[in-house]
């Protein structure tokens, strides 16, 4: 009877320990998980390569620089065809940011590292954002699902619903009682600091409901309370740092990495710091931001037309972003250089929704001070001396109070505030306002429009080409993202 | 003593008649005079006989007037009818034919042919030895119906893919299993995928592992092709499996056998240029271009023959050198082989060492081993190939300059544009830039057999395969693949270990006249590999090749480390009625590691049903027909995941900070194993005494549920997504024609036909796209190896696909750029320039497959002379000319001589009016010679060579054996040969390059593969050789 036990027993304990014995399919030479404090810092990295890969071309369509030759598709508001331009932040949205996030709030739920999950949560909320900002619709419902290749699209209004969502969940879960925190160690922007955090997050939501400004359903006091609750000044901007060493981690508008040698300062903005729309007042920021030709003047290249002075000793020629003649230098200037930090959300841009919110309520007073105290901000984001803001701010450039402040000096001086990196934001605005020359004050478009506009302004980018057009073609096809003019079909938050 | 086979009968007193005397005599194998043991020598009516002797001697009591007959298994039986001698030695010739009794089938087991259910094919060791290859499954092409082999290259020591009736899957491992006494072996070919430059298996080529065994170790190689195959060795083996059973020593007096082989061999087939026009552009001389669009060459000037200056003749010389013998008890086999080859290109050279011991010891009666260990030590230096090799740089190098000159009188590179981007000269890649790989590798296998019981077997085998090699790889600052890292040293160390084992107990009884067979068993495989690669540059010494001599801040590293293990459980159960009706069925259940939990095991079942009319009484005594079976077989199978594709990799970011984030591939906890159902039935038939032996059979395999990692949109959350999908299947039938038309006692002939044909057809493919590719065959412009869907019109509503019909539906097929045509067919011209708009959609431009291949040996043997060749025929199938469309865009192509005269491209203008009832047809006139963007006009669908057939002699060998008489007067040979041999002597094909049998990657490449692309490869060349062979 023993010896017919003995066999089964031992075949039982075999067949119960088989399944730790297949349990080898996690590959050792490269981790399948990982801890969120290394998988935090490339998320930024992805959050910066979205925003400013892509910022090149939206910087095209809000004026901000525009492409050393004429006819450009981009200045035209028209798009490249076939290719992946303008489509990072899709990929950051979805691959880069998107489905690390997932393993970061799944690590932290885990071990109880709510500050972690918070700052995912706040991550991918603002990611939400700001990519439906540019494209529209998106897959949001049937997102990251494995084992499916057919993605429907969900409406921008449930994107919009879906970033409230999640960033009310992050402020949960930084409050959470009793966790150690231990954030610091893998937050390259805020050290680990959670009030900045939340700080953060009101400001994205802040944007979230400010963005609905032509809906009827549009509460500035909503808005004001979303900014109180968001940055304090300046200390608390989401900056993603660089170190600047090799084109690995150098900053992507930066001489090093070298994508920005065909971009040249935009007449407009150029106009809007010589004097030329503010009263002949020379803001401070010009000599800062940009580079004069060799004849001392300051010029920028009209729309779609580029620079015809382009040639080597002519002294009108306009200098590039990094202030060299035609060359790659080796250091840069400002936001163009190696090491410069990349802003995701600054101060003064909030104090500037604030204000447009006190405007269009009414209060002249609120508005006022926000604009001061945002337009001050905004200089001492550049580098302005304090003496040279003080003098600007005492100019016959700035309204002296809140019956002489229109809103064109507001949305002018967030253009301004918000230039580079902040181009996505600005082109929000523009198609807030329908790119309303009253409001632009000056800003010209250009004659001849890309030809499957039929006339129109761009107001949106198709989504990325060689993951929607070429892979999910039908779901596009649902939405009538494959028409010609899509990219012209004005986006849900602009509509009222 | 005599005691061991016991058949020992006692003569009957009664059946001695008068004149009774003692008969002795001695029994040697026709082939090679040695003595044979265990003969049975049978009176015929008599029931007397006895068996021979250690020495082949016999000794029996016999009358006049009796017939004696000689038999043994696997040997032709003879039969004498007495008269008075008192003396009678016999000689026995092997089975020629391939209808052998006896095969050895799955796990080791010799089965019975008569019971199998599904077409198998055996070929004999020997006949692979003969032909001299070293590696030995190039031998097999053409004596095996359904199998399909193709050498990446002409050179030495190139891998070989190897398919057994088509492709098995879309995305996965079409090799089949390689299975040695009983036990799988690796069959890998190194994956650039794991150097730290991450290459895509274009460039260079490593031999693959199943090469390594010595083909003079080889009994015989048994075939299994379709899905039953992995009902007998697991999944590894759903697309068939080879079988290899070695050498065993014999019992008997000690015999030590040499053998040499010496072998020439040289290179005759080239891709035909133009030497008509010097370099330039648009018609005027520009030394400083690397096209050829200059003005004619002028009459007089010299040119150089640079092909023919650069190969030379190589050599190879092989030794081998075997001792056997032993007890009844105890016997052994020890060879060792030494073969040193230097191939047609300028330091290409293979050497390996093999050494092998086999043991078989009779334990106790019920126990017994086998065992045998066996070590190869191989190493290779092999140039580069492709776009980067030496044949493209020897075709592009202007031939009115010597090629030979590749150094200037300083020693640095001669070059002759002066620009980073001017290709090596041939003699400088090959000299300066170095690629070589060393190989160590023993294999294990241990097996021990047990009978405690009359009618219970119990086998057990354990096995060990480990290699590790060690691989360099040279860029040489000058050269232009090293000039942008300024000298680029990469190595790679490559350990692999693999662990098997299997246990069957087998139990057969008999009730009357059924017989049943019982099989329980379980096999356990553990794999193990992992390969460290790193990478260097900036040279400090332009020749030091050392990864010390690099720039350590540019060293950069990389691990990649595979474990996997897989484990199953097979049952079968035989039931045979008399030998008249067979019925099988087996089932097995396998866990595999590299699926997910809720996947991990799955389970697959065969039938079979074998009937052999024969037996009946209706043909008892047919004159005709002397064996007759129809068999049927239907199967399930299934393949696994690779390892680490259920979870995505974190692979560590560059970017500020550090850290990890996911890679691009994605993963997919519910993925399912791929699943594979298949049907075979046939015939087997011996006519005419068994002088004519024919084999057909008839399959259709599908395949369900391909594992591709697939392009998907990015709402996946990875750029590449891990899906099941795609449904496909092969069907087609092979006929095995066996002849002996001359059957003498000195004087026989035998004829072997392989017959294959069959076609692919894809249902869907995965994620429901029009057209699956591997990326990695995507080498030269815009065509790759993919496989298309039938209804290709959905996904192109307006694209006329009239002139893409080739390739459509097939998994063989090759996609790529065609003519953009309007809705009638026409071609649409660019009104600009007057050259055709190119339709820049992948379509299907051609399909690889065959419509037939034929492998045709013939066999004669005229008392000591034998005489063997082997034709391997093809009908159908397109080829990629990749080398071709190179020398057209450069301007070297023999297609269009005179570039003076006017070319018109029969079209219509793309006006808009192209589509409508009047077009404009086209009268633009282009003229070639200033006209230079007329070279790069025409899309890759030209360039595909349509329907190539082709004859290729393979193998041909001449045997002479030393009569015994000869030998009997020495004292120390007891046996001699001397052959000669030719391989790929002779090829006639409709292709216009230089070889339609070449492959664009290596066999590593997963998928289908990339036969049939041909880019700077060189074709095979024919060889010469020679030697003896001797048993002392």
């Amino acid at each position: 009877m023993k010896h017919i036990v003995y066999p089964f027993a031992f075949l039982l304990v075999l067949l119960s320990s088989c399944d730790s014995y297949f349990d080898i399919n996690q590959d050792p030479s490269n981790p399948q998980v990982a801890e969120g404090y290394a998988l935090l810092p490339p998320i930024f990295s992805q959050m910066v390569r979205g925003d400013a890969w892509d910022a090149r071309y939206v910087g095209q369509y809000v004026q901000y620089w525009g492409w050393v030759s004429s006819g450009n598709n981009w200045d035209r508001h028209g798009f490249a065809p076939g290719s992946d331009a303008c489509g990072e932040k899709w990929r950051s949205h979805y691959w880069s940011i998107g489905t690390n996030i997932a393993l970061i709030i799944n690590d932290g739920t885990e071990k109880n590292k709510w500050d972690y999950v918070g700052a995912a949560k706040a991550i991918r909320a603002w990611s939400w954002q700001s990519t439906t900002d540019l494209h529209g619709e998106m897959i949001l419902k049937q997102s990251w699902e494995p084992n499916r290749y057919v993605f429907d699209y969900d409406t921008q209004k449930d994107v919009y619903a879906e970033v409230v969502k999640l960033s009310n969940e992050a402020l949960a879960d930084f409050d959470k009682a009793g966790y150690s925190p231990s954030l610091s160690r893998g937050d390259i922007v805020y050290r680990g600091d959670v009030s900045r955090w939340k700080k953060f997050i009101f400001a994205n939501l802040a944007r979230n409901a400010h963005h609905l400004s032509n809906k009827s359903g549009y509460s500035p006091d909503k808005v004001i309370e979303l900014v109180d609750k968001s940055f304090a000044s300046n200390a608390d901007n989401f900056m993603v740092p660089h170190a600047g060493t090799n084109t690995g981690d150098g900053n992507f508008y930066g001489p090093l990495r070298n994508n920005m040698g065909s971009f040249v300062q935009s007449s407009y903005i150029i106009s809007l710091l010589d004097g030329t729309t503010f009263k002949g007042v020379r803001d401070p920021r010009l000599p800062i931001m940009f580079t004069a030709s060799p004849d001392n003047v300051f010029r920028g290249v009209a729309p779609a037309s580029g620079d015809p002075n382009n040639i080597a000793g002519r002294t009108n020629r306009i200098p590039n972003l990094w202030g060299a003649l035609g060359v790659v230098p080796t250091t840069g200037k400002w936001i163009f250089s190696n090491n410069a930090p990349h802003a995701i959300l600054i101060y003064p841009e909030l104090q500037f929704i604030k204000a447009e919110a006190a405007f269009r309520k009414g209060d002249r007073n609120l508005a006022y001070t926000a604009f001061r105290t945002g337009l001050s901000a905004a200089m001492d984001f550049v580098g302005v001396s304090a003496a040279n803001r003080d003098t600007y701010l005492a100019s016959a450039a700035v309204p002296k109070n809140g019956t002489e402040l229109t809103l064109s000096d507001i949305m002018l001086q967030k253009y301004i505030a918000l230039y580079g990196q902040g181009a996505l934001e600005t082109w929000v605005d523009m198609r807030r306002f329908n790119y309303n020359p009253d409001i632009y004050l000056g800003i010209s478009f250009p004659t001849s429009l890309y030809p499957d506009n039929s006339g129109k302004f761009v107001h949106r980018v198709r989504p990325r080409y060689n993951s929607e057009y070429v892979w999910n073609l039908a779901s596009l096809r649902a939405i009538g993202a494959d028409l010609p003019d899509y990219h012209t079909k004005p986006l849900w938050f602009s509509q009222p | 003593m005599k005691g061991f086979l016991l058949f020992t009968l006692l003569c009957a007193q009664a059946g001695l008649s008068a004149q009774a005397r003692q008969l002795k005599g001695n029994v040697t194998d026709a082939d090679d005079g040695t003595p044979m043991i265990g003969v049975t020598v049978l009176v015929v009516g008599a029931g007397s006989g006895t068996v021979t002797d250690l020495e082949g001697n016999y000794s029996l009591e016999v009358s006049t007037g009796q017939v004696l007959r000689f038999s043994y298994t696997g040997y032709r039986p003879r039969e004498v009818k007495l008269a008075n001698e008192t003396v009678l030695d016999m000689q026995l010739n092997p089975e020629a034919t391939a209808l052998g009794e006896i095969v050895v089938t799955a796990l080791g087991i010799k089965e019975e042919k008569k019971k199998l259910a599904y077409s198998i094919q055996e070929v004999k060791g020997e006949a692979l030895q003969n032909t001299g290859r070293d590696n030995f499954i190039v031998s097999l092409q053409g004596r095996v119906a359904g199998l399909s082999m193709t050498p990446t290259s002409g050179q030495a020591g190139a891998s070989v893919a190897v398919q057994l009736r088509g492709p098995s899957s879309i995305d996965g491992n079409n090799q089949p299993l390689f299975v040695v006494d009983g036990l799988p072996i690796d069959n890998r070919t190194f994956n650039q995928g794991a150097l730290v430059s991450d290459q895509p298996n274009r460039a260079n080529d490593y031999q693959n592992r199943a090469g390594d065994i010595n083909p003079a170790d080889i009994e015989s190689i048994t075939v299994l092709k379709g899905p039953e195959a992995a009902a007998l060795y697991g999944i590894d083996a759903s697309s068939g499996a080879i079988i290899i059973t070695t050498k065993k020593g014999t019992a008997g007096k000690g015999k030590i056998s040499y053998d040499n082989l010496f072998r020439s061999e040289n290179l005759y087939r080239f891709p035909q240029y133009s030497n008509e026009y010097t370099r330039g552009f648009n018609g005027s001389f520009d030394p400083t271009t690397s096209s050829f669009f200059g003005p004619k060459l002028p009459a007089n000037t010299p040119t150089f023959d640079n092909i023919g200056a650069f190969f030379r003749d190589g050599f190879t010389q092989t030794h081998n050198l075997g001792f056997e013998g032993g007890t009844p008890a105890l016997s052994y086999r020890l060879s060792s082989t030494y073969t040193d080859q230097k191939g047609v290109v300028p330091t290409n050279d293979f050497n390996r060492i093999s050494v092998r011991l086999s043991a078989t010891a009779k334990i106790s009666d019920k126990l017994s081993t086998s065992s045998s260990i066996n070590f190869v030590n191989s190493n290779t230096t092999a140039p580069q190939r492709g776009a980067n090799g030496y044949l493209i740089s020897l075709l592009s190098w202007p031939f009115y300059d010597d090629a030979s000159i590749y150094l200037n009188s300083d020693g640095t590179r001669r070059q002759l544009i002066q620009s980073s981007s001017e290709q090596d000269n041939p003699l400088f890649n090959v000299y300066a830039n170095k690629n070589s790989t060393r190989n160590k590798r023993t294999i294990g296998n241990f097996s021990l057999l047990y009978d405690p019981l009359r009618w219970l077997n119990i086998t057990g085998r354990i096995g060990i395969d480990a290699y590790s090699t060690i691989g360099n790889t040279l860029l040489h600052p000058e050269s232009i693949y090293g000039i942008a890292g300024r000298g680029v040293i990469e190595s790679y160390s490559e350990n692999s270990l693999l662990l098997n084992g299997n246990v069957l107990a087998t139990a057969k009884k008999s009730f009357g006249d059924f017989k049943a067979t019982l099989t329980f068993g379980g096999s356990l495989d553990d794999r193990n590999y992992e390969v460290t690669s790193i990478r260097g540059e900036k040279m400090y010494i332009p020749d030091y090749n050392s990864i010390n001599n690099t720039d350590p801040t540019t060293q950069r590293n990389k691990l990649t480390i595979t474990r996997q293990r897989l484990l199953s459980l097979l049952g079968t159960f035989d039931i045979g009625y008399k030998d008249l009706l067979f019925f099988n069925i087996r089932g097995r259940n396998d866990w595999s590691s590299t699926l997910p939990e809720v996947n991990r095991s799955f389970f697959y079942p065969s039938l079979g049903l074998s009937f052999i009319f024969t037996e009946l009484p209706l043909f008892a005594n047919s004159p005709v027909i002397s064996y007759g079976k129809l068999r049927a077989t239907l199967s399930q199978t299934g393949k696994d995941a690779p390892p680490y594709k259920i979870l995505p990799a974190l692979t560590p970011q560059t970017t500020t900070g550090g850290g990890f984030a996911f890679g691009f591939f994605g993963g997919n906890p519910n993925l399912k194993p791929e699943r594979t159902e298949g049907y075979e039935f046939g015939t087997e038939l011996k006519l005419f005494k068994s002088r004519v032996g024919i084999d057909f059979a008839y399959f259709k395999n599908t395949r369900f549920d391909q594992i591709v990692s697939q392009r998907l949109s990015y709402g996946t959350g990875f750029i590449f997504g891990l899906v099941n999908g795609g449904t496909f299947s092969n069907q087609g039938f092979e006929v095995q024609l066996a002849l002996t038309p001359i059957q003498k006692k000195s004087v026989e002939w035998n004829l072997l036909v392989n017959f294959t044909t069959f076609t692919t057809s894809v249902k869907n493919l995965p994620a429901d796209q029009a057209e699956f590719y591997n990326s990695d065959t995507w080498l030269f412009g815009n065509a790759r190896a993919s496989a298309f869907v039938a209804d290709l019109q959905r996904f192109f509503p307006s694209v006329n696909l009239d002139y893409n019909q080739r390739g459509m539906g097939s998994a063989t097929a090759i996609g790529g750029y065609s003519y953009l045509r309007n809705q009638k067919g026409e071609i649409l011209i660019n009104p600009s320039n007057g050259l055709p708009v190119i339709n820049t959609n992948f379509l299907p431009i051609g399909d690889r497959n065959p419509q037939f291949t034929v492998g045709l040996t013939n066999e004669f043997k005229f008392g000591n002379f034998s005489l063997s060749f082997l034709l391997d025929i093809r009908k159908g199938g397109d080829v990629f000319n990749g080398t071709e469309r190179f020398l057209f865009q450069r301007g070297l192509s023999t297609k269009l001589q005179d570039r003076s005269q006017p070319y018109l491209f029969n079209g219509v203008l793309r006006d808009g009016r192209e589509n409508s009832e009047n077009p404009t047809r086209n009268t633009i006139q282009v003229t070639p010679q200033t006209r230079s963007d007329f070279f790069s006009a025409a899309p890759e669908s030209d360039f595909v060579e349509k329907d190539i057939n082709w004859i290729r002699l393979r193998d041909v060998t001449v045997q002479y054996n030393l009569p015994s008489s000869l030998l009997k007067g020495s004292k120390l040979f007891k046996s001699a040969r001397i052959f000669l041999t030719g391989t790929d002597l002779w090829l006639l094909t409709n292709y216009t390059g230089a070889d339609p049998n070449v492959n664009g990657n290596s066999a590593t490449t997963r998928g289908v593969g990339a036969f049939g692309f041909d880019f700077g490869t060189i074709s095979l060349p024919r060889t010469i050789s020679g030697g003896i062979r001797v048993t002392l």
